[in-house]
């Protein structure tokens, strides 16, 4: 039996059955026990659980991140929430030192089976300090995996899979997919028929949401669904776009995105993060370290430039990576 | 014999509040069962949760982002 789900939803029917099952699986974060965190990934799981299992902790990320890191270390995997990346700072030494390098200077001795829940992204003016994707920040530490679903069943697949992981995984949800009430009405393509039962997705592959013959775009996160729009106005002019979801930065399947650029000869990256160092580089060097022949036109970037994110609505929304500026530069590849 | 899906009266506590289903868990047309999860509702940014009231087969009479009022009725279940 399956039902149509949001993000949300579906990530905690994954943790829930790994909950109910595992005795190791505990949840920190602001706001868990009785409001189930700002995404609603844990809602009703404090009167479920209790207070040992779903513990809300001060606003002190620093603390509670290397709390877990700890008790992950100790033999448990705890699940953290951190509600927003743009705090990620504050708790970046656990992370880049302790969750992602233990393993390997133990010598694989000790494992660090901890999972990190982190909204990102902007789109509903929330100012430069509560709206970055910040990503590329996580994905460029060595030791931890970075997944990044955009759809209800990816979300639930990809949890499990986080859930049963040795190691660290940093699991990404961008705000404006989860589906949840304060932001507004559910993208539709974000929402999937998701089944009752518990299944795995693995990590490092793409996912071709759409198939196309003239032209690549490669999204993750709220990108794939502004491509997907792009896609379809694309589609009213001739040109067929292949929209492909990254899905997993760390792995990256290199290998899947040039087999889609071999395909299609053109590419265009979105990526809602920053422009320069980040991800949208990554996609292009996967490319061309291999082959640039296969490009008929040079790849461009459709991306947040390297500025703050403003407040007002206008300003903000001529940053983002929206479907016009995708759109627009699908057709320049063609021209 | 059909049973209609009526927004309760108990659902959100202010009379004078709207709200706007969400999202309908399953398609029209779809089967359910008594008591399963079939729509959210959204209320002041708040996500409340609406149940089937009968078993068959559901057919959906409002979609989403519409607004509806307690009593009012957004489905049938045939």
């Amino acid at each position: 039996m399956s039902r149509i789900l949001t993000m949300s939803r579906a990530g905690r029917e994954a943790l829930d059955w790994e909950m109910e099952r595992r005795d190791d699986i505990f949840c920190l974060g602001e706001d868990i026990y009785k409001f189930g965190g700002i995404f609603g990934t844990m809602d009703g799981f404090g009167a479920k659980y209790g207070p040992e299992r779903v513990i809300s902790t001060p606003i002190s990320e620093t603390g509670f991140i290397g709390m877990a890191a700890g008790a992950a270390m100790a033999g448990m995997h705890p699940v953290i929430d951190l509600a927003y990346i743009d705090f990620i700072g504050v708790c970046y030494n656990v992370l880049l030192n302790t969750a992602s390098k233990t393993h390997y200077m133990s010598g694989g001795a000790v494992k660090v089976p901890m999972t990190l829940l982190i909204g990102t992204g902007g789109g509903y003016n929330n100012a430069a300090q509560h709206s970055q994707c910040l990503h590329a920040t996580v994905a460029h530490i060595p030791g931890a995996k970075v997944v990044y679903p955009s759809n209800a069943h990816d979300a639930k697949g990809m949890l499990h899979t986080a859930l049963r992981d040795e190691n660290f995984v940093i699991f990404l949800t961008h705000k404006g997919t989860a589906g949840v009430g304060w932001m507004g009405t559910p993208i539709k393509t974000t929402l999937s028929e998701v089944p009752d039962e518990p299944y795995t997705v693995p990590f490092g592959q793409v996912k071709v949401y759409r198939e196309g013959s003239d032209v690549t775009i490669t999204g993750l996160g709220m990108s794939v669904h502004e491509s997907l729009k792009a896609a379809d106005e694309l589609a009213k002019e001739g040109i067929s776009a292949e929209v492909v979801d990254l899905r997993s930065l760390v792995p990256l399947d290199r290998d899947g995105i040039f087999a889609s650029v071999a395909k299609t000869g053109r590419l265009v990256v979105t990526d809602e993060d920053y422009l320069s160092y980040g991800v949208s580089g990554e996609v292009i060097a996967s490319v061309v370290e291999r082959d640039p022949t296969i490009l008929k036109k040079p790849p461009i970037r459709v991306t947040t430039p390297d500025i703050p994110i403003p407040f007002a609505r206008p300003m903000e929304q001529s940053i983002l990576p929206l479907a016009g500026r995708i759109a627009d530069a699908a057709r320049k590849q063609m021209a | 014999m059909s049973t209609p899906v009526v927004i309760p009266a108990d659902l959100w506590d202010e009379d004078d509040k709207t709200g706007s289903i969400v999202l309908w868990l399953y398609a029209d047309g779809a089967s359910v069962k008594q008591g399963d999860l079939i729509a959210e509702v959204l209320v002041e940014k708040v996500t409340l949760e609406l149940e089937s009231p009968a078993t068959g087969t559901l057919r959906i009479q409002v979609e989403p982002e519409v607004v509806v009022n307690k009593g009012d009725t957004v489905a049938v279940i045939e």
